[in-house]
């Protein structure tokens, strides 16, 4: 049993759409396309779960998890220069950094 | 001359409405994932963690959040953001995270000696162990012993532990102590290098006697024993001549303290299906003979335990609903007054609620393998940990990083299956990880996903690893969220 779904390329990233399949792929394969100004879907159920039901609460999942996934690509592009300047400042005397252990003679 | 004021006025506590047309935060980096239906758990890049409701969450993403609220408050005082009052986050968060990776740069710490695969016991699960009395073909010989210890004593870790195992590490005594006089006798003479040693013999305690705990209470050797649950269960998990097996042990627990004391003596139990109807009386058990705790463990998927059907016998949700209910009842007991704790929850909790890491290997990342704790095994072979020894008996030699009397130092630590496992399963780069809040308190273990995948990585939705692991981060934290003596009481675990 084959359903499609359609995402606005505007407002949702190819990468979110992968890694929501990924996460379900115990239950679901499925193939991603891009046309138009939409991403495809087309999913095949691989689970044990076969009902109606069943696959109409696996769907709601998988757009769900799309949408989680797309606010995480958000998140980690506006956090990006602070994670950046966290984790250079963590270890920045662990002299883990070779070249920087080098430079300041701290591991000679 | 205007009054001066200790209070702000309350537009300094509006900033942050939503009728404000800018958002005056900044997101810091972190990470979210389901807790419930309505509810998330976000963790900061130094791995502390709040829970809030999805949509609270998704009005912080989006500048929303109003800096009145209870959620907004507590993001701000768990560094989950930076605004006005609290410039100070960034760095706050930077010194969390290097005090997090500290004992990366230790490197090996534990090192593992397999002085025997003999065993008088013939557990069915064991991985391992042979009845055999042939010691030419299954000991550890000297030359080995003092080349695995040359490896071990150049560990750039102050703090070096070295754990006899077997078989039954007992069966090889000798060994013991002349490995044990030799690492003394390495650290005299090397005072640039002293190592603060510390020694641990695994045993079933079966053969234990008088001359062997004189010399442990002399060098300060800690014992490591087994203890399955009730007699019945016990012994029937250990059959051994003379179906003894319990009464060895819990003899031994009790010769042992004596001498050693009863901090010295420790205890672990194996799971079996045997194990899953009754977790309270083996609690019991533990609390009955003075231990402080006991770490409810799974069985591991490798040797004799899948060879002969054990592991299969029950499947994770199985395991899983025993170890939940183990824990609500150790909660009860502590409830009643009686301090006991189960010493995984306490691992994962000292990583969730504090800064330091207990360097358990299978929940390190980079994994823990070769890094943490690595084997010297009866052969001379060296494993990258125990489960890779494990493995190498299935015939899986993957983890096999070289051999004591063939390959230097070097050789043995930058060999390129170790390199490539560390590598490819480091938890932040792997798909699912990547994004999942629980990754600060989770591990890579690439050896488990290699014997069960055939895969260093695994894919995370089929892997029992993430399945395991992951209901039980959710289930301590919900426990804490909804009841105040469990927070307390883990608070307590975790310190």
């Amino acid at each position: 049993m084959t359903f499609t779904l359609q995402f606005d390329a505007n407002i949702y990233s190819g990468l979110a759409i992968e890694k929501a399949c990924y996460r379900l792929s115990d239950v679901l394969a499925g193939v991603i396309s891009k046309k138009d100004n939409n991403y495809v879907v087309d999913i095949t159920f691989t689970g044990k779960e076969k009902s109606e039901e069943g696959i109409q609460s696996t769907l709601s999942r998988l757009k769900n998890e799309v949408l989680d996934q797309n606010l995480r690509e958000k998140i980690k592009l506006e956090t990006e220069p602070s994670r950046n300047l966290i984790l250079a400042y963590a270890f920045s005397r662990t002299g883990l950094i070779a070249n920087e252990a080098t430079a300041d003679g701290a591991n000679e | 001359m205007g009054r001066m004021s200790k209070f702000q006025p309350m537009t300094f506590y509006n900033r942050g409405q939503s009728n404000q047309p800018l958002a005056n935060y900044q997101l810091l980096p972190f990470k979210f994932s389901e807790l419930d239906h309505s509810r998330y758990v976000m963790t900061n890049i130094a791995g502390e963690y709040l829970v809030a409701s999805k949509e609270d969450v998704h009005a912080f993403a989006n500048h929303n959040l109003p800096s009145t609220s209870a959620t907004y408050i507590n993001l701000r005082a768990r560094h989950f953001l930076t605004d006005a009052h609290s410039k100070m986050a960034p760095d706050l968060l930077a010194i969390k995270l290097r005090t997090r990776n500290e004992r990366l740069a230790d490197f090996t710490g534990l090192h593992i000696f397999v002085v025997t695969l003999r065993c008088e016991h013939s557990c069915p699960y064991c991985q391992v162990s042979r009845q055999s009395e042939d010691k030419d073909s299954f000991d550890m010989t000297i030359d080995q012993a003092n080349a695995a210890l040359a490896l071990a004593m150049r560990s750039p870790s102050k703090n070096i532990k070295l754990e006899f195992q077997g078989g039954e590490s007992l069966l090889n005594f000798d060994l013991i102590k002349h490995i044990v006089v030799e690492a003394k006798r390495f650290n005299a003479e090397n005072s640039d290098s002293q190592k603060n040693l510390g020694f641990v013999i695994a045993t079933n305690l079966a053969v234990i006697n008088d001359e062997i705990l004189g010399f442990c209470k002399e060098h300060d050797i800690v014992i490591s024993t087994s203890l399955d649950g009730p007699k019945d269960l016990h012994n029937k998990n250990r059959p051994r001549p003379g179906h003894d097996s319990y009464q060895r042990a819990i003899e031994g627990i009790k010769q042992s303290r004596n001498v050693l004391g009863r901090d010295k003596v420790s205890a672990l139990m194996t799971t079996t299906e045997a194990s899953l109807n009754q977790v309270e009386a083996i609690i019991d058990e533990y609390v009955e003979n003075n231990f402080n705790g006991i770490f409810l463990r799974p069985l591991s998927p490798y040797g004799f335990a899948i060879k002969t059907k054990f592991y299969r016998a029950y499947n994770t949700q199985r395991w899983l609903d025993f170890y939940v209910k183990g824990l609500d009842y150790i909660i009860e007991l502590n409830r009643q007054g009686i301090e006991f704790r189960e010493h995984y929850a306490a691992t994962i909790l000292t990583k969730m609620l504090t800064s330091t890491d207990p360097g358990y290997v299978d929940l390190m990342s980079p994994a823990g393998i070769a890094t943490g704790a690595i084997v010297y095994n009866y052969d001379g072979a060296v494993y990258a940990s125990d489960e890779a020894r494990m493995l190498a008996e299935m015939g899986d030699k993957k983890f096999k990083l070289g051999h004591v009397l063939e390959n230097s130092y070097e050789e043995i630590f930058l060999n390129e299956t170790l390199l490539e496992a560390l590598e490819d399963s480091f938890a932040q780069s792997v798909p699912m990880c990547t994004d999942c809040a629980f990754e600060p308190y989770c591990g890579a273990d690439p050896v488990f996903h290699w014997g069960q995948h055939g895969d260093l990585v695994g894919r995370k939705p089929d892997s029992e690893f993430c399945q395991r692991n992951m209901s039980i981060f959710k289930y301590l934290i919900d426990s804490m969220e909804s009841d105040k003596f469990v927070r307390t009481l883990f608070l307590r675990w975790a310190n």
